[in-house]
């Protein structure tokens, strides 16, 4: 519990100063972004239509439409029970083959590293929602290969860690862009490029 | 009696997994209640308490209540359903509302709500009874507390645990802007500067939007706190109360940067477990957690406060007042209490 006295206490305003400047900025970017969200809603066609039927609705004629709106409303629930059973879709596993839940090594990515030796089977794809799909439907651990850094393995990293899983990164691509997904994959792999143990 | 509690999302923690403790607590004293949520964001996936579950894609909630033919139905925030809730033409259902959002959007329903077709509101706390009050003044809301999972959450020895290597910290939340989730990864970075090597997992977020995950590891990279930060989008219980013994062994403590909280699940559960808050000075903090060293109250937005906070996080604390804050939660947030005021609030109009 201490403020390290190495760095010193200018270092410790220094950096409190920093933050609070981050702070600020998450605050703008959020302001900007609801603005920008307001903006696009007031454009939006359904706003429109919302305009022009709140002033039928309010004008001598609404008698005249309550059949349109009830027309509508079914509309609506159609759309709603559709968009309903679309998300059903989104989160099943259906897409998981026999093969990808018996893979002991996963790679995720365009092919396997040159020279990996896995001891079972390899299942390898570059589709980032079928590997997805491979990580949430559970099953034994192994070994999961990363090539490339995209969101939605990244937001599994962890959880498939916690679940057992030994993950390497592996890029196809090494002098490849250290943009924020490649950093934050070699940080929280357990392994990096040849398989040496972080 | 038999009870529908119907919900819009179907996730994994928040008041989904308030409403699976209610069922199973309910079960205990002879009431059968059944979930109905319209969305499945995950939850289907996880083990429930022997079914009585069910989803918006396979049986709409008309369907449900005329199939179950409930004593009552409870909608939690989900003002399309409250028309459903009452059933068929003849024979209407009593429709009661839980309002469990305490965000200035999500109470906005309340102001074009039809009380009329409703026989009561529910809350879980004094802070939202005031809230909603404010919104919908010919309606006086009945407060049913929140209950907590003891099961997975709960104090364990520390002979039976090894002691982490790093401090750790943890953050629960959805990505969401009440949550301030940026904060988290800001704390880290001044946690990092304060007492050195730390550690930060951040859990939730499952259904986070891509750009906001984006977002997410791109304050990461900023913060420079690659290798301090983890980010579990989705976690069992029993995992996460592991996660918070091992915050407490470790001398850490969880983080709420929360602008506002209907009840504060997460944290209670983080207490259950011995692992002491840094906390945005809420009022309802103020009415569920009682002044303990346990609970550092701070303003969120004062970096001062809260890197004194980080300083004042004790090694080792205080086994007799850990102690103390349990038994006050499990006491206050029992099944025993829950039964009695959910018995109160819709036994009136039965």
């Amino acid at each position: 519990m201490k403020i390290n006295d190495d760095e010193g206490v200018g270092n410790f305003e220094g950096s409190l100063f920093d933050v609070s400047v981050l702070q600020l900025e998450c605050l703008r970017e959020e302001r900007d972004r609801l603005r920008m969200e307001i903006t696009q809603i007031k454009g939006s066609p359904a706003w429109q239509i919302g305009v022009a039927f709140d002033d039928i609705l309010r004008s001598p004629i609404r008698n005249g439409m309550i059949y349109s709106v009830r027309f509508f409303r079914r509309l609506l629930r159609l759309r709603k029970k559709e968009r309903n059973m679309a998300r059903h879709i989104d989160f099943s596993h259906d897409g998981v083959t026999l093969a990808a839940l018996s893979a002991e090594t996963l790679v995720f990515g365009f092919d396997v590293p040159p020279g990996y030796i896995a001891e079972g089977e390899i299942w390898i794809t570059d589709s980032a929602a079928l590997m997805s799909a491979r990580l949430d439907a559970g099953g034994s651990a192994g070994t999961l290969i990363l090539r490339h850094a995209v969101v939605p393995i990244l937001q599994r990293l962890e959880r498939v860690r916690l679940a057992g899983w030994r993950v390497l990164w592996w890029p196809e691509d090494e002098g490849a862009n250290e943009d924020a997904l490649v950093v934050y994959a070699r940080s929280n792999c357990d392994g990096v490029h040849a398989g040496e143990i972080a | 009696m038999k009870v529908i509690y119907a919900y819009r999302y179907g996730i994994v923690g928040g008041v989904s997994s308030q409403l699976l403790l209610r069922q199973a607590a309910m079960a205990e004293v002879g009431i059968e209640c059944h979930l109905f949520f319209s969305q499945d964001n995950g939850l289907r996936d996880m083990p429930c308490n022997g079914g009585r579950v069910y989803y918006g894609c396979d049986i709409s909630l008309r369907k449900l209540v005329l199939r179950v033919k409930p004593d009552v139905v409870l909608v939690v925030d989900s003002p399309e359903l409250l028309r459903e809730a009452r059933g068929g033409f003849w024979g209407r259902i009593p429709v009661f509302l839980d309002v469990h959002t305490t965000t200035h959007n999500g109470l906005a329903y309340l102001s074009h709500l039809s009380v009329n077709m409703l026989s009561g509101i529910c809350v879980p706390t004094k802070y939202s009874a005031g809230l909603v009050s404010g919104k919908v003044a010919s309606c006086a809301p009945s407060v049913v507390p929140n209950l907590l999972n003891t099961d997975d959450f709960f104090r364990r020895s520390q002979e039976h645990m090894s002691e982490p290597a790093v401090r750790e910290f943890i953050w629960v939340g959805k990505l969401d802007n009440h949550k301030n989730w940026q904060l988290a990864i800001i704390y880290a970075a001044l946690a990092k500067s304060i007492l050195g090597t730390i550690r930060l997992t951040i859990v939730g977020g499952f259904t986070a939007p891509k750009a906001r995950a984006k977002e997410l590891f791109e304050l990461i990279l900023r913060m420079d706190v690659a290798n301090e930060v983890r980010w579990i989008d989705r976690i069992g219980n029993a995992e996460l109360g592991d996660l918070y013994r091992n915050c407490a062994l470790s001398g850490g403590a969880m983080l709420v940067s929360s602008r506002d909280e209907s009840f504060g699940m997460a944290a209670a559960e983080a207490l259950l477990c011995g692992c002491p808050l840094i906390a945005n000075d809420l009022p309802v903090f103020r009415e569920v957690f009682p002044d303990s060293s346990q609970v550092q109250r701070v303003d969120v937005w004062n970096l001062e406060e809260v890197a004194n906070a980080f300083k004042r996080v004790e090694m080792g604390a205080d086994a007799e007042k850990i102690e103390q804050m349990s038994l006050y939660l499990q006491k206050q947030y029992g099944k025993t209490k829950f039964i009695r005021a959910f018995r109160a609030a819709v036994e009136g109009v039965l």
